[in-house]
């Protein structure tokens, strides 16, 4: 991410990719024709960026690999704890880095829903913040046991957060552990409004890098459920009304709003992530209304 | 079965399966029935490997789980991913997974076999993971599998080191020491397998590194090749060099077998090690173990005079050696240089002003004991053209062939020049 910002300079523009049960061709299709649409860079994931199935973190490290090497896009690759032990991400996140999938999104991830496992138990043997610290271990040249590693990894440590208009006292001080662990860079949750990412923004306080995730709404229905189950404040009515008006017609509104989105919340972060890939013309719209300074 | 009471019967499985691989450290085993037990109790592909992906264990025939082509299979998937993991797990000496590509395929996971501070081997396995705690499964056994293997093959090292240092000192006691009694010298010969009253060549592989560094990588590589190519030989390594003693009648045979061999390991060792250079010596054959000392004096010797005559052929052999061998006794090669100089200075420069060859001219002429016809032969030119450019050496330089001391001087300069490249 440092050298990607480095190299391009703010705001960056990336996409979520998401094939379906792990498609290489497909999520390799997809990186090359957002960079062509002028991203940045992909992020991979298995399902949505809303939720992570228990397959989610080899298969986006496979396809983070993917599309680097066959679309020669740079990745973000996300990396779940739930139900995983530290013996196994740390197996699975030296396996990355020796394919050079380095750049990450660490998050909790959640439990497959019930219909498609036979028992929820909740496993979690570390946190995100355990999973930074392990990343940052490895980058400092130890294990998971504090043991010397005769190379050290260079992993560039996200971590997915939460964006909220009001944020708890107990969510502030876990976002503060999470960048005081060693996250380098926060990718938020879809964030449908500026309002929501401000206390986001406070308590980062500039430490490390926002890009916000921007999700193009698909109908008022979908705008309508977000604004029921996300937090007040979350979801603006004049969203869901302009959705509604639009009728048939929603798809491409939602797309409108995305864009108008992006380029307000470019102006407090370092980048926009749009949760879906599939529609590489969004990607160019967003694109086009992200003004990049000339660098140098 | 409720699941709680599934993930407690798998939990039993893997201590059961960590325990039996434990056990096996305990006794005498081998790899292949350590990749067995991890490929039937953890029921996926499993091999152990090295640098180059070459399978070194599959598990036994008939177990039912992996086979060449299954495993080969794997391995050729994404044989650059492969290699990416094991060269990391070589470096990090941790074990690390390859996620599976898609939710059908198979996932390695590759532990590193760390004997010392070497990665010698590595074990793979390969499977389906039917849910997380499968994956966890699996890691843990491989890691633990490998560690095994490490045991077995660390303990096998111990045995092999502690034999090494043993014939070492035995076969330094028959190279180094002259003066042992012959009834001595016939027992250590024996306790090494060498019939005290063969015939015998020596030869010395000696490598050295233009830093100085040490080279110890490249002295095992020739130590192996000379004793998989030369079974009868007795191959002792000594860390700087390699000192062969092959045992055989048929004296030329046996010089052409070793130079061959020589030759060989000087080419794999220049495209492996650049910057690192074999230099061969081949003693004289000698019959009986008490002249063993004799035969590697003798290619130590030849080793000396090519180190310092880098013109030499890349086999030295101490019969062929001649004047080198009192050359090679003047240790400051600005001596040589300046005897060349003194007797040869003025044709080299001339040859050098106007692309003459005087200098290659003369030592045919003396290569052929005088006969400008044999020389001319040689140099596929005229007999008169031979004489007319001796007669020039003679004028330009200012010696007299038919001199006794001129001609034995101008031929050591032109051995010294042949041998050593001198650049005067």
């Amino acid at each position: 991410m440092r050298d990607v910002l480095a190299a391009r300079g703010a705001p960056l523009l990336g996409a979520y990719v998401v094939p379906e049960a792990g498609d290489r061709e497909s999520a390799a299709r997809a990186a090359a024709a957002v960079r062509a649409a002028g991203a940045d860079l992909v992020a991979t994931a298995t399902s949505g960026p809303e939720r992570s199935r228990w397959t989610s973190t080899n298969q986006s490290i496979d396809l983070a690999a993917t599309c680097q090497d066959r679309a020669g896009t740079p990745a973000l690759a996300t990396v779940t704890t739930w139900s995983r032990t530290v013996m196994s991400l740390q197996a699975h996140l030296l396996g990355a880095h020796a394919r050079g999938v380095t750049r990450l999104i660490c998050g909790n991830g959640m439990p497959p829903p019930p219909e498609e496992r036979a028992w929820i138990d909740g496993r979690w043997a570390v946190d995100a913040v355990g999973l930074i610290e392990l990343l940052r271990g490895l980058n400092e040249g130890v294990d998971r046991y504090g043991l010397r590693l005769d190379a050290a990894t260079h992993f560039d440590i996200g971590v997915r957060i939460r964006a909220v208009p009001v944020l708890s006292a107990a969510d502030r001080a876990r976002t503060r552990r999470k960048i005081s662990a060693g996250a380098d860079f926060i990718v938020t949750s879809p964030v449908y409004t500026p309002h929501a990412l401000d206390a986001l923004l406070d308590v980062v306080d500039g430490a490390v890098p926002v890009l916000a995730t921007v999700h193009p709404l698909r109908s008022s229905a979908e705008a309508e459920l977000l604004r029921r189950e996300l937090p007040d404040g979350c979801m603006p009515t004049e969203w869901v009304e302009r959705l509604d008006r639009a009728g048939d017609r929603a798809a491409e509104e939602g797309e409108r709003i995305a864009v108008e989105l992006a380029s307000r919340l470019a102006e407090s972060t370092q980048g926009i992530m749009l949760s879906r890939a599939d529609r590489p013309e969004v990607v160019s719209r967003v694109r086009a209304v992200l003004m990049r300074p000339v660098v140098g | 079965m409720t699941p709680w009471r599934d993930e407690f019967a798998g939990l039993r499985h893997i201590v059961a399966v960590c325990s039996e691989l434990s056990s096996l450290a305990t006794t005498d085993s081998d790899l292949e029935q350590i990749v067995t037990v991890v490929a039937e109790r953890a029921g996926v592909w499993a091999a152990v490997v090295d640098d180059s992906l070459s399978v070194l264990a599959l598990c036994a025939e008939g177990s039912g789980r992996t086979t060449a082509d299954g495993l080969a299979k794997v391995l050729d998937s994404d044989p650059e991913a492969v290699s990416q993991l094991v060269a990391a797990a070589a470096r990090m000496r941790r074990a690390l997974s390859l996620p599976a590509a898609g939710a059908s395929a198979v996932s390695l996971v590759v532990a590193p076999i760390l004997v010392g501070d070497d990665s010698v081997a590595y074990l793979v396995t390969a499977g389906h993971d039917a849910d997380e705690t499968g994956e966890d499964a699996r890691v843990m056994v491989t890691e633990h599998a490998a560690m095994v293997c490490a045991v077995v093959l660390g303990r096998r090292r111990v045995v092999a080191i502690a034999a090494g240092r043993a014939r070492r000192e035995l076969f330094d006691g028959l190279m180094l020491v002259g003066d042992r009694a012959e009834a001595d010298v016939e027992v250590w010969a024996r306790h090494l397998g060498i019939e005290p009253d063969q015939r015998h060549r020596v030869l010395v592989a000696a490598l050295c590194s233009a830093t100085g560094a040490p080279v110890r990588a490249a002295t095992d590589m020739v130590e192996h090749m000379i004793a998989t190519r030369c079974p009868a030989a007795t191959v002792v390594n000594r860390d700087a060099d390699v000192v062969v003693l092959v045992p055989g009648d048929d004296d030329a045979g046996l010089a052409r077998q070793l130079t061959a061999l020589a030759r060989l390991c000087r080419k794999a060792v220049t495209a492996r090690f650049p910057g690192v250079r074999l230099i061969a010596g081949l003693g004289d054959p000698h019959t009986g173990a008490a002249r063993i000392n004799t035969s590697y004096t003798e290619a130590r010797r030849a080793v000396d005079v090519g180190r310092l005559m880098t013109r030499l052929p890349d086999v030295t052999a101490f019969a062929e050696l001649g004047v080198h061998r009192l050359l090679a006794q003047v240790h400051d090669p600005g001596e040589l240089d300046g005897f060349v100089r003194e007797v040869l200075g003025g044709v080299i420069d001339h040859d050098r002003a106007n692309g003459t060859d005087y200098c290659a001219t003369l030592t045919a002429y003396f290569r052929q004991n005088g006969s400008l016809q044999r020389a001319a032969a040689l140099l596929h030119t005229h007999p008169n053209t031979v004489a007319y450019r001796v007669h020039r050496a003679e004028k330009i330089a200012g010696f007299d062939l038919g001199s006794y001391t001129d001609r034995l001087a101008v031929q050591v300069a032109l051995e010294i020049v042949d041998g050593l490249g001198v650049d005067a």
